[in-house]
């Protein structure tokens, strides 16, 4: 299965809204967000995201996923290799779910180093109103 | 009707594990650990929150609840708000890997100082 597709499989998982997968420069590789999440925006988290694995790693050795529940907003990082994969989900999305779906994609993400389009297709999109509900649901 | 075991299964949550540490941050920066890496993580989830505390206001997101971290050691951390907008970190820390769920479940029924 190609990244994108494991990237567009994410948001099957019950309250996951998008993911991004941010390289170890901070270039977003491949996106599934929301349109209105700019691209500088998502280096941001990323980049934080990543300082904040590190700040974990130092008393808990080896750490990988990190997790920021906010009121609105749940975030998910997890480590693929040298890059970095960022889940966007509802407060109530449960980690294990997510770590189970990350796992099985880590191998594939993990070695994408170029740039990669999810191919958009507004009409399947309104064939699957469950995505798009859970997609409003986060962000309003 | 009774449950399925399947279903027993899912809703029932383990006990905590007996190895797991445990710490306190007060709203005065003041640090309770039952450990000393207990303190050195409550240290790191200040710092974690920091980083958080940026990242929830540019996406709209509110405050940060809670953070997790999970590889072969996993945390959770609980952030409580009071009146006065002072925060309280409360975590639980498990030298071995497993479902932050788990600690977040053992830290809701959790009361007073740190123990290990």
């Amino acid at each position: 299965m190609k990244p994108t597709e494991l990237m567009a499989l994410l948001r099957d998982v019950p309250g996951v809204a998008g993911s991004c997968l941010v390289d170890p420069a901070g270039h977003v590789l491949i996106r599934d967000v929301p349109g209105d999440i700019a691209d500088d925006l998502l280096i941001s988290v990323g980049r934080r995201c990543q300082a904040a694995l590190m700040a974990a790693g130092m008393p808990l050795p080896g750490s990988d996923h990190v997790v920021l529940r906010f009121e609105r907003l749940t975030i998910f990082a997890k480590r693929v290799g040298a890059n970095l994969l960022v889940l966007l989900g509802e407060p109530g999305t449960r980690t294990t779910l997510v770590r189970t779906a990350t796992r099985v994609s880590e191998a594939t993400l993990a070695a994408v180093t170029q740039p990669q389009e999810i191919p958009t297709h507004p009409a399947s999109a309104e064939a699957r109103p469950g995505r798009r509900r859970r997609r409003d649901e986060v962000w309003g | 009707m009774p449950p399925s075991p399947g279903l027993t299964l899912v809703s029932t949550m383990p006990p905590p594990p007996s190895t797991a540490r445990s710490f306190i941050v007060h709203p005065d920066a003041r640090i309770l650990g039952s450990t000393a890496t207990a303190v050195e993580v409550a240290e790191s989830v200040l710092y974690i929150a920091q980083l958080a505390d940026a990242v929830g206001f540019a996406l709209g997101a509110g405050r940060l609840t809670a953070v997790e971290v999970l590889g072969p050691a996993s945390m959770y951390a609980a952030l409580t708000t009071d009146s006065t907008q002072r925060v309280t970190v409360r975590g639980l820390v498990d030298p071995a890997a497993g479902a932050t769920e788990t600690l977040a479940a053992a830290l809701e029924g959790a009361t007073g100082q740190p123990s290990s």
